[in-house]
């Protein structure tokens, strides 16, 4: 019976399918522990600088280095997408990609030029099918990003908005909300927005601190590397909720095939019981015939 | 409160020292200071140079070299901040000077007043100041 084969031959290849699938979760869940080690490794440090501007803040008045000033006209804005190099991972791109260009054609109607940063095989190929050549790209970075990675891209965003070329930075990733879940963020790096709130919500008296040479040189050396510590925190943060996206991604579509396989080898099975039967019944009547003749 | 002075040295990708230290060297932006247990709370940049944490163990001086950054003291706490830092007894000369190569043959394929010319100046600022770190401590 043809539809046997038929049958097997996809319960053979949705079983493979299946394997594969089950892999990449494995190697997901693996990679998953090393991103959040990562993540867990920088806190420290970003922990500390977040405590020192906070302390900065009663003196961060705007305008008071060229990293804090808004910018009069918005003219020309600078997005940072940070995708992945690997698909596979559900709404992974597809949130942060949309998100931006969305973004994007907001700020085109009202007459703003918007370039590019983008991190991720998948954000390049997305945007330059749309005629987008970005000023700088990152591939084959996205899982393992490095500290020199977002240096890169943080003097390029500081260089950019010092001189007057940026009015606007703005960064586009995945946070990874817990292993399983991703939340869209969109930050504004520069102009950098120093908030009293977070200093207010610490708990405790804040201790006063002395500052040498001066509490504005501190400051004015404390911004940029502010900078390098957000796209760097975003870019882990990201490689972090990619894993956790495939993950979750991949155990679904292991799941799914599981059931398919399931209902294949129900069919299978009946249509090879309803194959038996037949025969019997073929040879029964066969034999009944004979008897009859004899 | 403890009797020393507990040291953390991070940078943005990892702690590299965490422990408790008796004394600890800074190249300040206005001088180099030390810092012993008992400092008043206190801010300071620091320029590239080198850290030096005498452990609480006894033995050698613990030694980095970071390419800036800052250091806050609070509480009997010293947490420096560095942009950059590495164990001058682990610095590799001859690594050091193949990747200032390779930085200098990228600055050349790139012109004056790009925007990405910052990240290569940079990296060759810290290149030679640990091969510099390293002559002077010889």
């Amino acid at each position: 019976m043809a539809n046997l084969r038929d049958i097997k031959k996809r319960i053979t290849s949705v079983t493979s399918t299946k394997q594969i699938t089950r892999t990449m979760e494995m190697v997901a869940t693996a990679k998953i522990r090393r991103a959040t080690d990562r993540v867990v490794a920088a806190t420290p440090y970003s922990d500390a600088m977040m405590r020192m501007l906070n302390n900065l803040a009663a003196n961060a008045a705007e305008g008071s280095h060229p990293l804090l000033a808004t910018h009069a006209e918005k003219k020309h804005v600078l997005f940072v997408v940070v995708a992945s190099d690997r698909g596979l991972a559900g709404a992974f791109n597809t949130n942060v990609l949309h998100a931006a260009e969305k973004q994007a054609s907001k700020y085109t109607e009202q007459g703003v030029a918007v370039d590019y940063i983008l991190c991720g095989k998948k954000a390049i190929g997305y945007f330059s099918y749309r005629g987008v050549a970005p000023s700088m790209s990152f591939a084959g970075l996205s899982a393992d990003p490095t500290i020199d990675e977002a240096r890169r891209i943080a003097s390029f965003a500081r260089e950019g908005y010092a001189n007057g070329g940026y009015d606007e930075v703005t960064v586009f990733y995945n946070h990874a909300r817990n292993a399983a879940d991703q939340d869209l963020r969109v930050e504004q790096v520069l102009p950098v927005v120093v908030s009293a709130d977070k200093a207010e919500a610490e708990e405790g008296p804040q201790t006063s601190f002395e500052f040498e040479p001066s509490e504005a040189e501190v400051l004015g050396s404390l911004l940029p590397a502010y900078v390098v510590t957000t796209i760097y925190h975003a870019l882990i943060d990201s490689a972090s909720a990619e894993q956790g996206a495939r993950r979750k991604a991949m155990k679904s579509a292991t799941d799914n095939a599981s059931d398919i396989i399931k209902t294949l080898q129900r069919q299978y099975n009946r249509a090879r019981q309803g194959a038996i039967t037949t025969e019997i019944s073929e040879i029964v009547g066969g034999a009944a015939a004979l008897k009859k003749e004899e | 409160m403890a009797d020393n002075l507990s040291c953390t040295v991070v940078t943005p990708a990892q702690t590299v020292f965490a422990g408790e230290a008796t004394y600890v060297g800074l190249p300040g932006e206005l001088g180099g200071f030390g810092v012993m247990k008992g400092h008043e709370p206190f801010v300071s940049t620091l320029t590239a140079g080198v850290v030096n944490i005498k452990p609480v163990e006894g033995g050698k001086d613990v030694r980095y070299i970071v390419a800036g950054g800052y250091a806050q003291v609070d509480d009997n706490a010293i947490i420096v901040l560095a942009d950059n830092a590495v164990d001058l007894s682990k610095v590799d000369v001859q690594a050091i000077k193949a990747e200032l190569e390779q930085v200098e043959e990228s600055l050349k394929g790139i012109p004056e007043g790009d925007a990405s010319r910052a990240y290569y100046l940079d990296q060759k600022n810290w290149l030679n100041l640990q091969l510099g770190s390293v002559s002077a401590a010889e």
